[in-house]
C-alpha cells in the first residue's frame, strides 16, 4: 500500500460488503423516542434540582421578601410589648416610688415595666415604665441615676402613653440624664439617648446629624431592641434619628430597616421642639403653620435634623403662623463657632450663600478646613454649647489671615416640609 | 407540519444508513456495533430534527455526531473490548489474498488510536477534505493534517512488515 489511491481503495473494498439489515428505519425511529424520553426525563430532573437549589439558596442566604413587622396587640391604653431583658424587680419598686413621689400624678397603678435594669456603665440604673395616674391617664416615665447623689434614680420625663397600635419605638434624649432633675451634664460627651423599639426588632441605630457619619452606630453589630447612646452635648432629639432593623432568621440574611424616626425629647429642663408645617416658601423666607403657637417667640431657631433652617421673624398668633426668615436670607446673621475647634465668629446670610465672618486673626492661628462643622448657639438653651445647632460646613479652607469663610448650608432649604422651632422648657420667653 | 417532518425524517435515515454504516464500519471494525453507532447517531439526529433544518447542513451535523459518537465511546472504554497491544497466537492465514488484505487492513485500523483512526477514514474513506475533517473532528485543520499523516504513515509501516513476513515465509517455505 504505497498511495493513497490504493488505501482509498482498500478501504472501500473493506466497507463495501457491509450492509444494513432490514427494519433499521424503525429500529433508528425507537432509539430516537427513547432517546427523546430519557432526556426530557433529565430535564425534568435538572428542573427540579435547580428549584430545590434556589428555593434552598433564597431559605439559606436570606433572599426572598422582606420581613414583616408584626405589632404585638395593645395592653388596653398602653403599649403590650415585653420588657427587654431581666426585669429588676426592686429598681421597679424604687422607680414607682420616685414617680409616685415626683409630681401631682400619683400613685400610679398597673405599672409594668419595659426597661428596669441595673449596669455599671453609662447611666448606671435605667427603667421606663408605663401606668396609670391617679387621674386615671396612661402614662410613660423614664428614669435614670444621679451620679451626683450616690446614683439615686430620678424621674427624667413624664408624658402621656404613645398610641399603642401605631409606635415602634419610645426614645428620650436630652443632656440631662445623669445628674439632678433639670441639670445639664457636666461631661461633654453628656447627651443621652434612650431607645426601645417593638418586639421583633433585632437592632436599633440610634444616629445624630451632629456627629460625623463614620461615627454612626452599625446596624449590624450585636445590640438589641433597647440602645443607650452617649452624644455631645450639642445632640438634641431633633438632630437625633432612631432606625429599626430586623434580621431575617436566615444565615447570610441582610438586616432590612423597619422604621426611622426622629427621636424625642422632653425630659426636664429640655427646650421643647413645636413643630411646623411649611404653608408657604420664598427665596428668603417661609411661613410655617404651628399648633402651639403660644410658645413661639421671636428670635427662635427652625430647625429640621441635618441642621438649622433659620429664625423666627414674625410670629402671628390669630393665624397660628410664624414667618422664618432663612439662613441664606441677607436678613439672618448671629453668633456662631466651629464644632470642636471652637473658632468664634458670626454667620451672616448673603442671599444666596452663607458667610463665617469676624473670626479672629493675630497672635494666636485659628484654622477652618473645609467641610468643618460650624454650629450655632440657641437661645433657648442653658448654654452655647448645649443643643447648638449646626448651620453649615465650610466650604473651603480658611485662610490664614482671613477672618472669613464662605458655608454651604447642611439643610437643602428648597424642600424643607416641616420644621421644629426650639422654644423654652416652659414655653415661654427663652 | 408532523407527518411531513416524519417523511422528511424517514427518506434521510434511508438516504445516509449505508454510507454511515460503512463509515462506522471502519471507524469500529464491526459489523455490529458499527450498526449500534450508526443507529444512536441517526437517534440523536432525529431528536434535534426540526432544530437543525433551521440551522446548519444536516450532512454535516450527522458526521460530527458520529465521530463525536465514537470517540466518546471510544474513551469510556467499556463499550469495546480491549484489543491485546500483541497477538498470543499466530493469525491464520486467510485462503484468498483480498480476503486477506481486508483482513489486514482491518486489524491495521484497529491499531490505530481513535482520532488518527477516524481522520483516515474521514479522509480516504468518506472523501473529505481537511476543512470538513477538521469540523467533524472538531479540531483545527492543522491537527487534522497531523492526524492523518501519523495514521497513515503507521499503516504503511505495517504494510512494510507483512511484505517482510510473507516474503521470509517464501523464502523458506
Amino acid at each position: 500500500m504505497h498511495s493513497q489511491t490504493e488505501l482509498r481503495d482498500r478501504l472501500a473494498a473493506l466497507a463495501e460488503p457491509v450492509k444494513p439489515v432490514e427494519g433499521y428505519v424503525d429500529k433508528v425511529m425507537r432509539r430516537s423516542r427513547r432517546l427523546r424520553r430519557r432526556r426530557r426525563v433529565t430535564a425534568g430532573a435538572a428542573a427540579a434540582v435547580c428549584v430545590a437549589v434556589l428555593v434552598s439558596m433564597f431559605r439559606v442566604v436570606g433572599f426572598g421578601s422582606a420581613p414583616q413587622l408584626a405589632a404585638p396587640p395593645p395592653d388596653g391604653p398602653f403599649l403590650g410589648w415585653s420588657a427587654v431583658g431581666d426585669v429588676d424587680a426592686g429598681l421597679v419598686q424604687e422607680a414607682t416610688d420616685v414617680w409616685d413621689a415626683a409630681g401631682t400624678g400619683g400613685p400610679h397603678t398597673a405599672v409594668r415595666a419595659f426597661v428596669a435594669m441595673r449596669n455599671d456603665q453609662q447611666l448606671h440604673s435605667i427603667a421606663v415604665l408605663q401606668g396609670y395616674d391617679k387621674q386615671g391617664a396612661a402614662r410613660l416615665a423614664f428614669f435614670t441615676s444621679d451620679v451626683s447623689a450616690a446614683k439615686a434614680l430620678r424621674l427624667r420625663a413624664d408624658r402621656p402613653a404613645p398610641d399603642p397600635v401605631t409606635t415602634q419605638v419610645i426614645s428620650l434624649v436630652s443632656p440631662r440624664l445623669t445628674g439632678p432633675v433639670g441639670a445639664v451634664s457636666t461631661d461633654d460627651f453628656g447627651t443621652y439617648a434612650i431607645a426601645v423599639a417593638m418586639p421583633g426588632v433585632t437592632t436599633v441605630r440610634v444616629s445624630n446629624t451632629v456627629i460625623d457619619d463614620e461615627m454612626i452606630g452599625d446596624p449590624d453589630a450585636p445590640t438589641s431592641r433597647l440602645v443607650v447612646q452617649g452624644f455631645p452635648l450639642i445632640a438634641t432629639a431633633q438632630s437625633t434619628t432612631i432606625s429599626g432593623f430586623v434580621k431575617p432568621n436566615r444565615p447570610l440574611a441582610k438586616m432590612t430597616k423597619v422604621f426611622e424616626v426622629l427621636g424625642d425629647g422632653g425630659a426636664d429642663g429640655d427646650a421643647r421642639g413645636v413643630p411646623g408645617k411649611v404653608v408657604a416658601a420664598t427665596g428668603k423666607q417661609i411661613v410655617v403653620a404651628v399648633q402651639q403657637i403660644q410658645a413661639v417667640r421671636r428670635g427662635q431657631l427652625a430647625v429640621v435634623t441635618e441642621g438649622l433652617v433659620g429664625r423666627v421673624t414674625t410670629v402671628d398668633v390669630p393665624r397660628g403662623e410664624a414667618t422664618i426668615d432663612l439662613v441664606t436670607s441677607t436678613g439672618f446673621a448671629g453668633p456662631a463657632y466651629t464644632n470642636i475647634s471652637d473658632v468664634p465668629g458670626s454667620v451672616r446670610g448673603t442671599g444666596t450663600s452663607l458667610v463665617m465672618e469676624r473670626m479672629p486673626t493675630g497672635d494666636k492661628v485659628y484654622t477652618v478646613h473645609v467641610g468643618n462643622r460650624v454650629v450655632m448657639p440657641d437661645p433657648c438653651q442653658p448654654n452655647d454649647q448645649v443643643g447648638a445647632v449646626t448651620v453649615g460646613r465650610a466650604s473651603s479652607d480658611k485662610a490664614l489671615e482671613a477672618s472669613s469663610v464662605e458655608l454651604t448650608p447642611t439643610v437643602d432649604l428648597t424642600h424643607v416640609r416641616e420644621v421644629s422651632i426650639m422654644t423654652s422648657s416652659t414655653g415661654g420667653d427663652c | 407540519m408532523r407527518s411531513q417532518d416524519d417523511e422528511g425524517v424517514t427518506a434521510f435515515v434511508r438516504a445516509s444508513y449505508g454510507r454511515l454504516l460503512r463509515e462506522a464500519f471502519l471507524l469500529c471494525g464491526d459489523a455490529g456495533r458499527a450498526e449500534d453507532l450508526v443507529q444512536t447517531t441517526l437517534a440523536k439526529t432525529v431528536v434535534v430534527w426540526s432544530r437543525l433544518q433551521r440551522s446548519e447542513g444536516i450532512d454535516n451535523y450527522v458526521q460530527r455526531t458520529l465521530i463525536n459518537t465514537y470517540l466518546s465511546a471510544r474513551r469510556r472504554r467499556a463499550w469495546w473490548e480491549q484489543p491485546f497491544s500483541r497477538l498470543v497466537e499466530r493469525q491464520a492465514r486467510d485462503e484468498y489474498v483480498g480476503v486477506e488484505q481486508r483482513d489486514w487492513l482491518r486489524r491495521a485500523l484497529d491499531a490505530l488510536p481513535a482520532r488518527q483512526r477516524a481522520a483516515v477514514v474521514l479522509r480516504f474513506y468518506a472523501d473529505l477534505s481537511e476543512q470538513d475533517a477538521a469540523l467533524a473532528l472538531g479540531c483545527s485543520v492543522g491537527t487534522v493534517k497531523s492526524l492523518s499523516s501519523r495514521g497513515l504513515r503507521t499503516l504503511r509501516q505495517r504494510w512494510v512488515e507483512v511484505d517482510a513476513t510473507a516474503e521470509h515465509e517464501v523464502r523458506y517455505a
